[in-house]
């Protein structure tokens, strides 16, 4: 029997189907390829936002408090606190709930006998100051040079930071951001913004050390452990980029490690001849004056230091560290 | 039996993960992170035959001849941590019905092949060449531990946004899901073995917590290691020839189960087969690890003890037996070929002369052929490395790295250093302490830095020296100098002395030129990690100097240091 006119062959539907299937498969592979190809064509990554800027972190001291103390000693907690109490104490600088920014200086694996390192005393006291004065958490970080396990480690500031309550943070690549600097020398560079989310005070803890290059490694110096890669580059213009990261970096506090005191074949040192004990822990908010504070006690002269003397014309402080008229205490 | 030879494979695998994992610098504990590979007897043969002697810890080694000895090749089924890792894959991977699977676990001639390897790597050895370290299952899963599996589970669990604690979570809840998965997936399907999906999860639980350890364990960034790649691609084929035929790599590559083979064909203990009980149904083979032939002629040395007839036998007909009676119903070992033995040996032979010919220098040093520091002379460390990457783990710095081509054919996967990555940190000697087989000798602070004892003769990896077209100051008259500043020596090895720089437009500025003091320099690359000048430095260490080599020296004075161990 024939189909009645009209009526449709099953078979017909069916390959009438797979048409339509397939011409619909082929057309949206065009327009898929096609559209994406058109979307994609010269795109270019969105422009990124405004650089981040740093904030300052400084402290109004009152009119009468000095800008800066001296402390001598052998016992680095009652040197911090016979230091900082002469600027009317911790609880100056840091409150109730603050989150605090530890920044000693980690750059080698070295243990603390070489100078090359922060005294872990010193991170101990400072971190113990801190949380004794309410900071709800200390932070405490350093991009070292050398791997950061080990310098945290065998500077032994790890253990001192996490027996006294602070929290060590090792740096990694995402922490790291683009900031502004608009420096003399940088415009902008990778910095170690991750815990500056949350930190509310910002401390320095230096370590009094020689340089190859710019004399001294002291307080400003001591920022470059927050800037990322591409730091080996700053040695070109070492003197302006120091000038440039203590204009960049406006601290709570910054202590100065004068216990050991690396003289010479810094930074690095590498021998325990080239460290002397140095007795000594200055506290300040005039990062200037206490690195000329530093080169004397490294018996060198401040006036020399091209760095300080551009960071004295930027308005960073004063290399006369006598006219801010410093107590000088005796400790034990 | 079988439940506890789980429990013991999962146990020896979550021991192994976890000495891997604390071969690291932030874990130093004092762990017998040598241990596996002390007690493998073919890392001790191995070292035995191609340097004459014995190091220490390899008497470990005698320990696991005695079990052998006692009870057959346990070891490739009880304890080994690549036979696990494969009877896992396996499991995963081979889902085969019963019958076909049967089929697979019989024996092949193919077997034989690991026998003829073993003899090969054997005459290499023999010959001074010592390449066990390709095959041996212990260094070879440390070495993809160490170089892949590490660094790709950090980076992964990075990536995803996991850290510490957050990624045992949830490497426990995928572990968790997959058992739990597996189990509902048999129950629905209507009965089966539940139970093996529960060692499954608690096997995934084990690797997953293991993994957890070596991510927590490790370097704040994710480690990169020179042609890591081709141990990735190595490691992966290796497990996944486990979907060809299960365990293929126990069953026909491995040289250390051959060697296990050899001894434990004189076991005591074995399985046996009551021929009595026999209803010749097969099932004792369904989960065969060996291909050892159990419902036959047993195959001793291919058995690994697995247990699994045992326990699939419905009449209880096998049992595990001291010295049961000798009725034809085994067979020590298969009919190995002379003729491919001869083969195998010669092959050994051809790869000595030709690795001596056209290998790379092993006495003379090759520009950038660094090893660790307290390595032996070139060709002392050839006859002890296996490449287990044990160095490579625990350098802090990722300073060693696998050679590919660098140090010739034979040293393959060896160690190396590569400043570009990492430089060599003076206080530390890691890589020596947990060097199994001493080709590395574990040596003092004190010797590595010239101090007390070793006063002024410090251990040189080789020397320094600038490439004035490229350093900045010598190039261009821009100031620099960041080797002298990251110079760790005392005196710095680096010193600058002043000079006068004429620019293009006539002006002058005096600029610091480096130079390297060869006398100071111990070549621990410092300067070469972070010279500015990127891409390839301005100043590079060669291994010209180095302290362990009489050859590879520039000086005329300067002689080799005698090795004190």
């Amino acid at each position: 029997m024939t189909p009645r006119p009209g009526a449709t062959d099953p078979g017909q539907t069916e390959a009438r189907r797979d048409f339509l299937k397939r011409v619909a498969a082929a057309g949206a592979i065009l327009a898929g390829s096609g559209g994406a190809a058109l979307w994609l064509r010269g795109r270019r990554p969105a422009p990124a936002g405004a650089l981040a800027r740093l904030p300052s972190f400084a402290v109004d001291l009152p009119p009468g408090v000095p800008r800066m103390a001296i402390a001598r000693g052998t016992d680095a907690r009652a040197m911090l606190r016979a230091a900082l109490d002469a600027l009317g104490g911790m609880g100056r600088f840091v409150q109730r709930g603050d989150v605090v920014l530890l920044k000693p200086n980690v750059a080698f694996d070295r243990p603390p006998a070489l100078g090359a390192t922060t005294s872990p005393e010193v991170v101990g006291a400072a971190v113990a100051l801190c949380r004794e004065a309410g900071a709800a958490r200390v932070l405490v970080t350093d991009n070292p040079i050398s791997n950061p396990e080990g310098s945290f480690l065998k500077s032994r500031v790890r253990r001192a930071a996490e027996a006294s309550g602070g929290e060590v943070l090792l740096p990694r690549a995402r922490d790291f951001r683009e900031i502004a600097i608009d420096g003399t020398v940088l415009a902008r560079w990778e910095f170690l913004l991750e815990p500056f989310r949350t930190a509310t005070k910002v401390i320095g803890l230096p370590t009094a050390k020689d340089h190859n290059l710019s004399g001294a490694s002291l307080a400003l110096k001591n920022w470059y452990g927050f800037l990322g890669r591409g730091r080996n580059r700053f040695h070109q213009a070492i003197d302006a980029v120091i000038a440039d990261l203590g204009a960049l970096v406006a601290p709570t506090l910054v202590v100065l490690d004068g216990t050991r005191l690396l003289m010479r074949n810094g930074p690095t040192g590498g021998s325990p001849a080239d460290v002397k004990p140095g007795h000594t822990l200055a506290v300040g908010v005039d990062q200037v004056a206490l690195d000329a504070f530093g080169f004397e006690l490294l018996g060198k002269d401040p006036a020399a230091a091209p760095y300080l003397a551009l960071a004295e014309a930027r308005g960073l402080g004063t290399r006369d560290w006598r006219s801010l008229g410093p107590p000088d205490i005796r400790t034990g | 039996m079988k439940r506890i030879r789980i429990l013991y494979q999962v146990f020896f695998f979550a021991l192994f993960l976890f000495l891997v994992a604390v071969t690291s610098v932030s874990e130093l504990g004092g762990y017998p992170v040598r241990w596996f590979l002390e007690l493998d007897p073919l890392v001790g043969l191995g070292t035995g035959l191609a340097a004459h002697t014995l190091h220490p810890g390899l008497m470990w080694g005698l320990l696991l001849i005695a079990i052998t000895v006692l009870f057959g090749r346990v070891f490739c089924g009880w304890v080994c941590p690549l036979g696990s890792l494969h009877h896992f894959a396996t499991a995963f991977l081979d889902g085969r019905p019963a019958a076909a699977r049967i089929a697979a676990n019989r024996p092949r001639p193919l077997y034989n092949l690991k026998y003829y390897l073993l003899v090969a790597l054997l005459v290499m050895a023999a010959g001074h060449s010592l390449q066990i370290g390709w095959l041996d299952p212990i260094a070879f899963l440390t070495r993809a531990i160490a170089v892949v599996v590490q660094p790709m589970s950090q980076w992964l669990g990075q990536s995803a946004g996991l850290t510490g604690d957050a990624w045992l979570a949830a490497a426990l809840v995928i572990a968790g899901a997959g058992g739990a998965g597996g189990l509902a997936s048999r129950w629905l399907a209507g009965g089966g073995k539940p139970r093996r999906y529960l060692c499954d999860a608690a096997f995934a639980a084990a690797l997953a917590a293991g993994l957890w350890w070596l991510f927590r364990a490790s370097a704040v960034e994710p480690r990169r290691f020179h042609w890591g790649f081709w141990i990735a691609v190595v490691f992966v084929v290796a497990l996944a020839l486990n979907r060809v035929v299960p365990r293929l790599w126990c069953r026909a590559l491995c040289p250390f189960g051959a060697l296990l083979g050899l001894v434990g064909k004189y076991s005591l203990w074995q399985i046996h087969r009551d021929p009595e009980r026999c209803s010749g149904c097969r099932l004792c083979v369904v989960d065969c690890q060996g291909a050892c032939e159990p419902d036959g002629q047993l195959l001793k040395s291919e058995c690994f003890g697995c247990m699994s007839c045992r326990e699939q036998c419905p009449e209880g007909g096998i049992t595990f037996r001291f010295l049961p009676p000798a009725t034809g119903a085994w067979r020590p070992s298969p009919d190995l070929d002379r003729r491919r033995l001869i083969g195998a040996a010669t092959l050994g032979v051809l790869w000595v002369a030709g690795v001596r010919v056209g290998g790379g220098d092993r006495r003379a040093g090759s520009r950038d052929v660094i090893r660790p520091p307290g390595s032996r002379p070139e060709a002392e460390f050839l006859e002890r490395c296996v490449k287990c990457g044990a160095c490579m783990r625990v350098c802090p710095t990722q300073a060693i790295h696998p050679a590919l081509g660098e140090a010739g054919a034979e040293g393959l996967w060896t160690p190396i250093l590569i400043f570009r990555a990492g430089a060599c940190e003076p206080e530390c000697v890691l890589c020596g302490q947990v060097c199994p087989t001493g080709a590395i000798r574990s040596i003092l602070c004190d010797e590595k830095l010239g101090r007390g004892e070793w006063q002024g003769d410090p251990v040189r990896l080789g020397t320094a020296f600038f490439d004035r077209g490229r350093c900045l100051p010598w190039a261009t008259g821009t100031p620099c100098a960041v080797c002298q500043e990251v110079c760790p020596v005392s005196p710095k090895a680096i010193y600058t002395t002043p000079a006068e720089f004429v620019r293009r437009d006539g002006s002058k500025a005096v600029v610091g030129l480096p130079h390297v003091d060869p006398e100071r320099c111990t070549g621990c690359g410092a300067c070469e990690k972070e010279c500015p000048v990127h891409d390839r430095r301005a100043i590079r260490v060669s291994s010209v100097g180095e302290s362990r080599s009489a050859v590879n020296r520039m000086w005329l004075d300067a002689g080799p240091r005698a090795p004190s161990n």
